[in-house]
């Protein structure tokens, strides 16, 4: 009996509907509730709901209630006791403010978050800066000045960041090689030019390709491993206990993973040019025919050392900037569990922004410089 | 006992955001005290703890904590400083990268020159001290939340502060656990004359541990005395607060909704 008017309520509710007149009976819980106010429409007449039958409820049913009689005009007759007592105990004022209350603070809550983001990014940027400055000191001066640098930190990180990277780093890399040598071969024949294929992956692997694509790998390996570590570590406090114990937490924590990174970066790059144009030289020399001396001397003539140089010195501009922006943005992590998966998708996505506008600018800069 | 002040604080305010969570807070702690402060839950008792060791900074006013500025302090300042207090917070916060027994040796491979031999034997007494003997090269997520807190507590003790802030130290352990942390707690007091200050929601702890008690309420410190004064106290929020039941506690203010809409 009970169950069958728990299970649809609205349909015992209608046959003793009389005009607006309503019963209800057996439990009234929110699904009970929610039936009542769905059989009366916005704009329908004042309606009385008769509650003589109804043998017990719960919070949920009797909140509809209440906001049954606010929007909808009813009135109740019949009710318990229980019911009245339990209904004058809560808040009802501030309770049937609180719908309108909440909206207002949310339009509040969006413009400040439209004020905030430019607040916070300004912030942040100045923060990612300083924490750069900080690095070089830490590296560079506070060694001379008897602290030591915790290169047995650096060396874990190292390893993370590096060594367990080099199988896909040479992976892409081969690809990559493999992937140029084919079209450049394919264009170049036309004009009797196969041997160029040699300079063409030689130099746009080391100078631009294996950059930028290493850093991509690392940016998604680690630059995301490392936001989400520091930012988990700020919301449960970890960061917190270690000021409190006199710690520096960013000498402690963040300079030996920006230190692994700034060498690892490197090489890598280097390996993947390395293996790239192994890649491409496979390619010429077995699938192309090209004579193994004339591929070894055409790449030995075009690559210079300052190519070398130039990829290098993107893969260390790049790995600091990978680095500092998952640095920075689990360090200043907000909201929690969800603050944590926001920084590393955040961390991933900024990188690759700053790593191909950086990538632009130093491309520039050597055009420009004749290099 | 001596009675030199060892924290005060006056008129501090502070808040997050838009919002304000503490203001005209006032408050002195004496050398060797244990004072608690108590207060519902999210009336900003963390934040206050957070102040009072630089972890935040207020809005208004000013804090003295062993006779320095805290506000004026700069980072390596700070840094020093705070290797003369310890702190254990609400949920241990142990470094989950690092086994107990490394968590507790961290403050001492920083911040002295202790020999590893020294460090060893220091960490295995501080365990035993809050009955985690022999959880030195256990990881931190293989501890129950409760050996958490008490881990922490070990680690805050390892460098002999002479002032320990507590979060909650007893929240979410059996009652005889609680009971023993707070032995702990006096123990170390007795011993070492270190001054506390305990945030806590729990009664029966407050009461054994108390010297003096706060009671934080709508951000600001509504009663402070002895237990006996607490406990007498006639504020109704502030009886409400320490178990006797408000005299006016049953003010819902549903009643003029019932006699409208129902008949
Ligand atoms: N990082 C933060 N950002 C925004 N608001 C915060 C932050 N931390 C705390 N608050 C707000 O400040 C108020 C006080 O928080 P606090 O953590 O100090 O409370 P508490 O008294 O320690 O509570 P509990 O007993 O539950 O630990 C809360 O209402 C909370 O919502
Ligand atoms: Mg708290």
């Amino acid at each position: 009996m009970v169950d069958a008017q728990r299970s649809d309520p609205a349909s015992e509710a209608a046959p003793t509907a009389t005009g607006r007149r309503v019963a209800l009976a057996g439990r009234l819980d929110l699904s009970a509730a929610i039936a009542l106010w769905n059989s009366a429409p916005p704009g329908s007449a004042p309606m009385e709901v008769d509650l003589a039958k109804v043998d017990s409820f719960t919070g949920g049913g009797a909140a509809t209630l209440v906001a049954l009689a606010g929007g909808r005009q009813a009135r109740f007759v019949g009710a318990s006791d229980d019911l009245r007592r339990y209904l004058a105990e809560l808040p009802l004022a501030d309770i049937t403010r609180a719908g309108a209350l909440e909206q207002d603070e949310e339009e509040e809550e969006e413009l400040a978050v439209g004020e905030g983001g430019l607040v916070e990014f300004v912030a942040a940027a100045r923060w990612f800066i300083a924490l750069g400055f900080e690095f070089v000191y830490w590296v560079v001066v506070a060694p001379w000045r008897g602290t030591r640098l915790r290169l047995s930190k650096a060396i874990t990180e190292l390893n993370r960041i590096g060594v367990e990277a080099i199988p896909i780093v040479a992976l892409i890399g081969a690809l990559m090689g493999v992937i140029l040598a084919l079209n450049a071969a394919g264009q170049l024949r036309a004009y009797g030019a196969e041997k160029f294929t040699a300079n063409l992956v030689g130099i746009a692997l080391t100078r631009e390709l294996a950059p930028v694509i290493t850093a991509i790998l690392v940016a998604g390996r680690s630059g995301s491993a490392i936001a989400a570590e520091i930012a988990t570590m700020q919301v449960s406090d970890e960061i917190d206990a270690l000021r409190v114990m006199g710690i520096n937490p960013r000498a402690f924590l963040l300079v030996p993973k920006l230190l692994a990174m700034t060498i690892a970066m490197p090489v890598l790059v280097v390996l993947g040019s390395l293996v790239g144009i192994g890649g491409g030289f496979m390619v010429a020399v077995f699938g192309l025919g090209l004579p193994f001396e004339l591929y070894w001397d055409q790449t030995i003539e075009a690559l210079h050392v300052r190519d070398l140089v130039l990829g290098t010195l993107k893969a260390l501009c790049f790995g600091a900037l990978i680095g500092l922006t998952g640095c920075t943005l689990g360090m200043r992590v907000t909201g929690g569990a969800t603050g944590v998966g926001r920084v590393t998708t955040t961390a991933v996505v900024v990188s690759y922004v700053l790593v191909i506008v950086a990538n632009a600018f130093f491309t520039l800069l050597f055009f420009l410089a004749g290099f | 006992m001596e009675h030199e002040v060892v924290i005060s604080a006056s008129g501090l305010s502070a808040g997050y955001g838009a919002r304000t969570v503490l203001h005209d807070v006032d408050l002195e702690v004496r050398r060797g005290e244990i004072v608690t402060i108590m207060g519902p839950s999210g009336c900003g008792k963390t934040t206050l703890l957070r102040l009072l060791v630089g972890l935040e900074r207020p809005r208004a006013g000013g804090i003295t904590v062993l006779g320095q500025q805290i506000g004026g302090l700069d980072e390596d300042d700070l840094d020093r400083f705070r290797r003369r207090i310890g702190m254990c917070f609400q949920f241990g916060a142990l470094l989950n990268s690092l086994t107990v027994g490394d968590n507790l040796a961290l403050p001492l491979r920083e911040a002295r020159s202790v020999p590893e031999a020294v460090i060893s034997v220091v960490v295995r007494s501080r365990l035993a001290q809050v009955g985690l003997y022999g959880s030195e090269s256990k990881l931190p997520n293989e501890l129950s939340g409760g050996m958490k807190k008490r881990a922490g507590l070990a680690r805050a003790l390892v460098l002999d502060p002479e002032l320990l802030f507590f979060d909650e130290p007893t929240s979410g352990l059996d009652p005889v656990t609680a009971a023993g942390l707070d032995r702990t707690i006096l123990d170390v007091r007795r011993r070492t004359g270190t001054t506390m200050v305990v945030v806590t929601h729990d009664l029966a702890s407050a009461f054994t541990i108390s010297d003096r008690i706060l009671v934080l309420l709508d951000g600001t410190i509504r009663a402070q005395g002895s237990v006996a004064e607490i406990e007498a106290c006639r504020d109704p929020d502030v009886a409400a607060f320490v178990g006797r039941r408000a005299a006016a506690a049953e003010t819902g203010g549903g009643a003029p909704f019932v006699a409208a809409h129902f008949s």
